[in-house]
């Protein structure tokens, strides 16, 4: 009997030294690969922004600079508006010659300086490309080359012409002794403000007479080689009309996102954004341009607005390969897409402190994210 | 000095925490086993003994590592590899997924008759230490998506102390004998991190997260510095020069009875553990509060650069951590009750062959909420009388369970060893068990006087 209880106990223990499952062996490790959040990982990115007109202005004057035209062509007020300025004519005479004609007496002198009768530059080309023009102003500048101030007596009078030379506006300015600075210094003769909104074409204007009683004895103080110069600068305010549209050329944008080592399968990206810039953004195209197995698809567009009307809109991006395979790196993107007025803004005059918010982003990530898988090639 | 000593002191704590205590069922059956007193104090011993050192060791999970290896096209994977099904990851998971160990180390016992009484002099060093972690956990880390996830219930906890027990039993009569033993425990370290509520609320908007976390930590060595808002600086420590102070005191009694109705027949019940200790934690810290995470707050282009999204990242960093940061507070003493003991068991040695005995125990205990019951049947025998041979079978939480225990005698030196241990098998080359298990591991040595 003791024999069978010393067997049964030996059985017993031996029992618990028996039962490996060779299935679970250990020693040749453990696959570290793990795929996390299979059904989506759901991961807020956060908000960003304003994104302003202003911080851009630098940027686009120095592009302007690069096709010739000047850097400062578009000036920031102080409460932020946006003001194009440009001196689109000149003129002179010679001093000189009219100081010797006077001679020792006082004497009237009229100059109709036709070749500062044109539509300024910038006056011409915006209203063409749907750009609105407001708040257009023309200065007419003087300076001459005086040994010492001298005082005049004059009537500046203009012509200005609306878009499609449809009304005309006239306007004239009286000068009794205005102090002409020495050394060609400028000084304002006249200013002039054009009604209304130039909508289709720019105003054209025409300085019609300048009448000026040049002093006596204004050769004593002229030099020899002395001009008398007349500058017409233009200045206005800009909102987007109806005609503006435009579609972008493709923008490259250099990225390395390291996506291949995580094998995603679709990533979706939601943006809501917020603007109060009255453009309209939409989408056309967004590709890798390495990889066209990869589709990235944007619905929805950015929707423009005003500083006091935000315009909320959401805009997705979603990101996947075209058969199904895990998403690779992505060393490149190129985007393309169109820009638009919105009717409804067409009079919101552009101010640099208009701009893009993001308000809420997330990512939401379909398929897990794989961590030290073997990464795609 | 002090940095040396403080870290000897968690070096101890750190060595001492993955062990554990639990009766040894066979104490009933094992005929000039000197100790079974441990498992019912109304057990006496034949003679007066000293023990020179018994080492128990109780470890017991509720799932086993076959709820998180997989074996999948000739390799082992984890859970949250894409080859396993949510189905197969989430089925052999409990609510609360748990692993619990006790240490008991008898350093020193002394036992004596003295004519119906025998006195018991014991000096132990025990240990207990658990980890539980919730389901959802892993269902989050698996699934993710969005919703309300209750990841609370994530429990990190070990302590250490001192057991000094003077044990009493007396035949009542010619078939009864009674027992207690009385305990006076002296806390040496206890740590407990147990994060109760972590509802966390996922969204495309957001992440929410309620909270409300414990941090219980014992030492006289070393105190953490907390900052003047009050808050517990987790990585500052200040040492002390009093690492040999007691965390924690309390009391715990062992109650039995041996009931010999006929010759060869012993029915036993006791219960042991009954009580706690009061610890005093220097280091203790509670963290409740909500955070939300709505994710980073950049300003216009001046931040869409790596500096930005660094400062934006650390700014985010110092508010979670601020978040979770533990409000001291230094005067919280804490009663934690020891996991009690119900032991039950009938033994008959057979008429035919008096070495040889068969029984029935049962068993019930319970630590951090994970409740442990088990049935044996038990057979002993004690062919010579130098050596003891046991085996049992049984089933319980875990399932199938098995036993075997064998003493042997050397002079007057007896030397005993046993195992309990569960069906489900083990990783190869290493006792971490596959399934839900129950594993005890016992060594001793005992001198006969």
């Amino acid at each position: 009997m003791y024999k069978s209880a010393i067997a049964l106990s030996l059985l017993l223990l031996l029992l618990g030294s028996c039962q490996r499952n060779m299935e679970y062996d250990v020693s040749d490790g453990i696959s570290p690969e793990v795929t996390l959040f299979e059904k989506a990982l759901v991961l807020p990115i956060g908000s960003a922004g304003p994104f302003t007109l202003n911080l851009a202005m630098k940027p686009i004057g120095e592009k302007l600079a690069a096709f010739g035209l000047p850097a400062d062509i578009i000036s920031v007020a102080d409460d932020g508006v946006l003001g194009f300025r440009h001196t689109s004519e000149s003129a002179s005479d010679n001093l000189y010659k009219m100081a010797i004609e006077i001679g020792d007496n006082e004497s009237p002198y009229i100059w109709k300086p036709y070749s500062v009768s044109a539509s300024p530059l910038l006056g011409t080309i915006l209203p063409f490309i749907g750009i609105n023009l407001w708040n257009q102003e023309m200065e007419l500048k003087v300076s001459a080359q005086l040994q010492e101030q001298a005082s005049f007596t004059g009537t500046v009078s203009v012509v200005c012409y609306d878009e499609s030379y449809s009304i005309q506006y006239e306007d004239a300015v009286r000068h009794e002794n205005l102090m002409l600075p020495p050394r060609g210094q400028q000084v304002s003769l006249a200013v002039f403000k054009v009604p209304g909104a130039s909508r289709s074409s720019g105003p054209s204007v025409s300085v019609h007479d300048i009448e000026i009683t040049l002093p006596a004895h204004l050769g004593n103080n002229v030099y020899s080689t002395g001009n008398f110069a007349y500058e017409l600068s233009y200045k206005a305010n800009a909102s987007l009309g109806k005609k503006f549209r435009m579609a972008l050329p493709a923008i490259p944008i250099q990225a390395d996102i390291p996506l291949g080592k995580f094998r995603l399968r679709e990533a979706l990206v939601n943006v809501e954004l917020e603007s109060t810039v009255p453009i309209r953004v939409e989408i056309k195209e967004l590709k890798v341009p390495d990889n066209e197995n990869l589709i990235i698809t944007a619905e929805g567009s950015l929707e423009g607005g005003s500083p006091a009307q935000p315009v909320s809109s959401q805009l997705a991006l979603r990101i996947k390969s075209q058969d199904g395979t895990p998403i690779p790196d992505i060393h490149s993107l190129s985007v393309e897409a169109s820009v638009a007025s919105v009717p409804e803004f067409e009079d919101v005059i552009l101010n640099a402190n208009q701009g893009l918010s993001v308000k809420n982003s997330s990512i939401t990530i379909s398929g897990g994210i794989t961590l030290f898988g073997h990464e795609q090639d | 000095m002090n940095k040396i000593k403080t870290l000897l002191s968690f070096i101890v704590l750190a060595v001492t925490l993955p062990l554990g205590a639990q009766s040894f069922h066979e104490s009933l059956f094992l005929s000039n086993y000197r100790l079974g007193y441990r498992y019912n104090p109304a057990i006496q011993s034949d003679t007066d003994f000293i023990s020179i050192g018994e080492f128990t060791n109780y470890a017991a999970n509720n799932v086993g590592a076959s709820a998180f290896l997989f074996p999948r096209n000739g390799e082992l994977v984890t859970g949250l590899h894409p080859d396993v099904f949510i189905y197969d990851f989430m089925t052999p998971l409990k609510t609360i997924n748990a692993f619990q160990d006790h240490l008991n180390y008898s350093i020193f016992a002394y036992g004596f008759r003295a004519g119906e009484s025998f006195h018991t002099v014991e000096l132990s060093a025990r240990g207990m230490s658990g980890m539980s972690v919730p389901k959802e956990f892993f269902r989050f880390l698996k699934l993710g998506g969005e919703g309300l996830f209750p990841l609370g219930g994530t429990r990190m906890q070990g302590k250490l102390f001192a057991e000094l027990a003077y044990g009493y039993s007396r035949k009542i009569g010619d078939q009864l004998t009674l027992g207690a033993r009385a305990k006076l425990l002296v806390g040496l370290y206890s740590a407990d991190f147990n994060i109760r509520q972590f509802d966390l609320q996922v969204n495309g908007e957001s992440y929410h997260a309620e909270t409300d976390a414990q941090l219980d930590l014992t030492s006289h060595a070393a105190k953490l510095v907390t900052n003047e808002d009050g808050y517990l600086q987790l990585l500052k420590w200040r040492t002390r020069d009093r690492w040999v102070l007691p965390s924690g005191a309390g009391l715990a009694v062992d109650l039995g009875f041996l009931w010999e109705p006929a010759e060869g027949l012993k029915i036993s019940a006791s219960v042991t553990d009954l009580g706690g200790l009061f610890w005093y934690y220097g280091n203790a810290g509670n963290s409740a509060g909500s955070y939300t995470f709505t994710g980073l707050s950049l300003g216009g282009y001046e931040d869409l650069n790596f500096q930005g999204l660094l400062t934006q990242a650390k700014e985010l960093g110092e508010q979670l951590l601020n978040a979770a940061s533990f409000k001291a507070d230094n005067r919280r003493i804490v009663f934690d009750a020891l996991p009690f003991q119900v032991n039950a068991g009938i033994r008959y040695s057979m008429p035919f062959y008096r070495a040889l005995s068969v029984g029935v125990t049962g068993n019930y205990s319970a630590f951090q909420g994970l409740p442990y019951w088990e049935g044996r049947f038990v057979t002993a025998v004690n062919p010579l009388n130098w050596l003891d041979l046991c085996g049992s079978i049984g089933y319980g939480t875990y399932g199938l369970t098995w036993g075997a225990a064998l003493q042997f005698r050397v002079l007057r030196f007896r030397v005993h060893a046993g195992i309990q241990d569960g069906f489900g098998g083990t990783i190869p080359y290493t006792s971490i068990p596959l399934e839900a298990n129950g594993k005890t591991l016992v060594i001793g040595l005992t001198y006969d006087i």
